[in-house]
């Protein structure tokens, strides 16, 4: 870039500086021949003067003679005024014709001729007049006229010879500077031929290296341009095979790209969608409210980040139709960071919660399994009894009959007690319903009663809390049995189990209710901690689905609460423990 | 007369007091334990005909106790009374019988006679169950 650009500055200087070159020269030159004319002119205007004074000499001298002529012939004195006149002023006259022609010795030697004929012929005119006037008034009798004539056509003839050659010198600097003139109009019109020559030659050249460069930039250009559109076309390909579906908007808000998947997600194409605002093609809402979700368009150029959508929403497409999105924005940014676009990556999860959905229930099929095997075990118990007792009952006919009824009613209730707790805790509430934390604690507790014996297991409740929360029984119920049901799994044979319900401050300092469940059972490995809570994940082989905490802390977080764990694995000091707090009810809401 | 010495164990309150008189009518001797341990203790002072197990107890639980006895008293028929309808089959296998909890009490009786009998009537099957 940068050579190619010296380059040019080169040219672009011999373009200018050559031709102001030859422009300087031809103003020289025109300035040489300017001034020559003047001193010409200068010349003709001197040889002019001369001339001039020439023609004046010759005048007062033709004056004289005339007036001779005329007082010899006449006598008459007053003939003779213009000759003494003459006799003034021809001294002066030939001074001024001296000086002037002073520079030239031939024409001062010529004066000097004429001077000395003019004074040969003035010594005879006045001996002529002094004759005159003595023959006075003999008229004529003086012999005046020829020879004064020869002295006279000498004198013009020397005269003449004067002024021809003053003429002659006039006439030389005119054809001298009329040659000279024309040797410089041939010289500017070389000069100019010259210059158009070199121009020509120059602009050829010049036109051919910018020609050479110029092909060489549009060459670069062209090599760029491909580029360009390839790594374009690139990361088409790329948005377009992605398996996300992609739209892109400008700094506007107004699609700009929308990838097959988006295309197919929305029902726009990307023909249909191109230019139109982004909440006309893309309208979310919240899938449990119906309510408009936030356009994320708008969300991105307000946080100026990447920002993920709430759960729970909802894609409504071209014909009216929901699915679920699982989506994030991202604002596109310039080198210089100014935002001028906003990509969207969403996907469809639909199947993916519909599977959700039936993990849940999978989950809970398993729960009701397991804990119908141990309802089954505490119904069969009082059954057997009541059994042994209708047999002996039928077999003795009498004797200690109402010992034995009062016994079989007592595993009756039993058998109905336990039957109230299986009912109550699959009665499904239809809306969060105030719930003490510590009557489902005990209720289930009834339930693992028998879990928790047979291992021999110390379970310390403390319920130090009436405290209500906002929650479904049946899903309380639910967490605290899979809370308590992993502490039994963990615990050894003889080991301790603590569930403790206590107010305990929620998060930013509100009132809240905490469920801990505490056991010194081998402890969560640090990687496993991370994972528990994932679907699937269990160290409980085939006795374990892998979903109890994964649904725990859904139910827990669906009512605003959370999950905390604290784990140790170390032999001293090894267990886990469960704190889950959840907001507490405010009395105002109880009733 | 006596039908055989019975030793049940079980943590049942009622459960257990109930069947010892159940089957005390049928003429059968018995001797109750609540836990695994007192039922040891008893299989060694006394010799039973028959022993009637519970699954689910605290401490061992009926098939470790199976366990525990079959090593110490392999002639004495074992059968496991539980609440539980599927049990593990390391434990079942060891088993002279199995009833379920509640199912009838006609077929207990029935199937303890017939473990008794065939106890009497074939000194072999000792011998089998060691092997």
């Amino acid at each position: 870039m940068t050579t190619s650009q010296q380059v040019f500055r080169r040219q672009i200087r011999r373009l200018i500086l050559v031709p102001l070159g030859i422009l300087l020269l031809i103003a020289a030159l025109l300035e040489v021949q300017v001034r020559r004319l003047a001193s010409a002119q200068n010349w003709v205007d001197h040889t002019d003067v001369v001339l001039a004074q020439a023609r004046l000499l010759l005048r007062l001298m033709i004056d004289q003679e005339t007036g001779l002529r005329g007082f010899v012939l006449t006598h008459d004195e007053r003939f003779l005024q213009p000759y003494y006149a003459a006799d003034l002023a021809l001294p002066k006259v030939f001074n001024q014709l001296r000086s002037t022609v002073a520079d030239n010795p031939e024409q001062l030697e010529r004066i000097a001729g004429v001077h000395q004929n003019y004074d040969q012929w003035h010594a005879y005119s006045q001996d002529v007049i002094s004759r005159a006037k003595k023959n006075n008034p003999t008229v004529g009798s003086v012999p005046v006229g020829l020879a004064g004539k020869q002295m006279m056509d000498e004198l013009r003839t020397r005269q003449q010879d004067f002024v021809e050659h003053e003429e002659e010198l006039k006439r030389l600097p005119v054809r001298r500077s009329s040659s000279a003139g024309r040797a410089v109009t041939w010289t500017l019109l070389g000069l100019v031929f010259a210059f158009i020559l070199l121009l020509l030659i120059q602009t050829r050249q010049n036109i051919r290296s910018v020609d050479a460069e110029y092909a060489t930039i549009l060459n670069n250009l062209q090599k760029r341009t491909a580029e360009l559109r390839e790594s374009r076309e690139r990361l088409q390909v790329t948005l377009r095979s992605i398996g996300d579906a992609v739209i892109v908007t400008d700094a506007e808000g107004r699609i700009t790209f929308l990838n097959p998947v988006a295309e197919r997600l929305t029902q726009f194409s990307q023909e249909r969608a191109n230019g139109k605002p982004l909440e006309e093609v893309f309208r979310i809402i919240d899938e449990e409210t119906w309510a408009p979700a936030e356009n994320p368009f708008v969300k991105v150029m307000r946080l100026g980040t990447i920002v993920g959508l709430a759960n729970h929403t909802a894609l409504v497409r071209e014909d009216g139709t929901q699915i679920s999105i699982d989506d994030s924005g991202a604002p596109i940014r310039s080198e210089d960071g100014q935002v001028f676009g906003v990509v969207l990556v969403f996907r469809d999860v639909t199947e993916q919660k519909e599977m959700l959905k039936v993990l849940r229930m999978n989950e809970k099929l398993a729960a009701a399994g397991r804990l119908s095997v141990s309802i089954a075990h505490e119904i069969h118990n009082p059954l057997e009894t009541i059994g042994n007792l209708l047999y002996l009952i039928r077999k003795q006919g009498g004797g200690n009959l109402d010992e034995l009824i009062g016994m079989g009613e007592q595993e009756l209730t039993r058998v109905v007690q336990i039957t109230k707790n299986m009912l109550s805790l699959y009665r499904e509430s239809q809306r969060e319903v105030p719930t003490k934390l510590g009557e489902v604690v005990d209720a289930v507790s009834v339930i693992l009663q028998r879990s928790i014996r047979d291992k021999q297991i110390t379970l310390s409740t403390s319920i130090l809390t009436e405290a209500r929360i906002s929650a479904f029984p049946a899903e309380m119920r639910q967490v605290v049995s899979n809370l308590l049901s992993n502490a039994i799994d963990a615990v050894e044979k003889g080991g301790h189990i603590e569930v403790e319900v206590e107010d305990a401050p929620f998060k930013d300092s509100q009132p809240g209710v905490a469920l801990l469940v505490r056991d010194n059972g081998c402890g969560i490995s640090k990687p496993n901690l991370s994972k528990i809570f994932k679907p699937f994940f269990t160290t409980k082989g085939e006795n374990g689905t892998g979903l109890g905490l994964w649904i725990t802390q859904g139910i827990v977080s669906k009512i605003g609460g959370y999950i905390e764990v604290t784990s140790e694995t170390a032999t001293e000091n090894h267990g886990t423990t469960f704190k889950v707090v959840f907001p507490k009810l405010r009395p105002d809401i109880h009733s | 007369m006596h039908a055989g010495k019975i030793l049940c164990i079980d943590d049942e309150e009622v459960g257990l007091p109930v069947r010892k008189l159940m089957l005390e009518s049928e003429g059968f001797e018995v001797a109750v334990a609540t836990n695994s341990k007192a039922a040891l203790d008893l299989c060694g002072k006394f010799s039973f005909d028959l022993i009637l197990l519970d699954y689910s107890m605290p401490g061992m639980n009926g098939g470790e106790v199976a366990q525990a006895t079959r090593l110490l008293h392999p002639q004495i028929p074992i059968v496991l009374l539980s609440a539980y309808l599927t049990l593990p089959e390391e434990h079942t296998q060891i088993l002279d019988g199995h009833v379920t909890k509640g199912e009838s009490t006609e077929a207990l009786l029935a199937l303890i006679r017939k473990l008794i009998q065939r106890e009497a009537d074939d000194p072999d099957s000792k011998e089998r169950r060691t092997a």
